[in-house]
């Protein structure tokens, strides 16, 4: 099974990058608040742990919306987001929405 | 020697909700070598009180193992016929056994008059450029 380290090496070379960097992102959201943007420019994020049932993720590359069948280990490999990415939550959450940062040097 | 003729691909999305997300992928055939343009239509009549809508949603493609990506913008609707039929420039090379990967974002604008979504399909027209041999004499 492909692990995303090997992944992100595979994408950052198909890219036309040589190096990287990576760090992971933790979204903490406010329960009041159920829109976030993150600017991702020359970086990718790639989700990591679970998100609530009717999340719309969008970004410049990449568009997600979970249903309640949505399992990330199964659905799809790896989701892979950049440019602006904008994360809409379909009602009050308070769990850690966790990204890997790939910044690409 | 070889040289290149003009070929056209149509990739069809069917949008049956409001605010649907729709991922794309599609894989072109072996021969393919450049994709110059690109073309947007909606395939079927929407009764919609405007004659025109300007923004229905929000097309993504990326070519080559998604390492280009020319091409983010947004897909317009109008009710009348144009012979014109422009494509918009993408100039991309394609290499080989890569797929065309993105998404389109239903705007929700396409309603009639009683405010209710209308389902329909667009119709993504790539000019694309295959590699083909003379034949031998």
């Amino acid at each position: 099974m492909q692990t995303i380290y090997t992944h992100i090496e595979k994408r950052v070379k198909e890219l036309g990058y040589s190096q990287f960097s990576v760090q992971p992102v933790v979204l903490y959201p406010v329960s009041t608040k159920l829109t976030y943007e993150i600017e991702a420019y020359n970086e990718l994020y790639f989700l990591m742990g679970e998100i609530p049932s009717g999340t719309r993720i969008t970004s410049d590359t990449e568009a997600l919306e979970t249903n309640s069948s949505f399992n990330l280990l199964k659905t799809k490999p790896f989701y892979e987001f950049s440019g602006l990415i904008e994360i809409k939550l379909p009602h009050e959450y308070t769990n850690a929405i966790e990204f890997l940062k790939v910044i690409l040097q | 020697m070889s040289k290149a003729s003009i070929k056209w691909k149509i990739i069809s999305i069917e949008i049956s909700e409001e605010n649907q997300i729709i991922p794309i992928d599609f894989k072109l055939a072996n021969d393919i070598v450049k994709c110059n343009g690109v073309y947007l239509s909606v395939r079927e009549f929407i009764n919609t009180p405007q004659n025109s809508i300007p923004q229905i949603g929000e097309l993504s493609l990326m070519f080559n193992a998604k390492s280009r990506h020319p091409l983010h913008f947004t897909a317009a609707y109008s009710k009348e016929l144009s012979d014109k039929k422009e494509t918009l420039k993408l100039n991309c090379d394609i290499e080989a056994n890569t797929n065309i990967a993105g998404f389109y974002i239903d705007y929700a604008q396409m309603k009639n008059e009683a405010r209710i979504f209308q389902p329909y399909t667009l119709s993504i027209y790539l000019q694309c450029y295959s590699k083909e041999k003379n034949p031998t004499k």
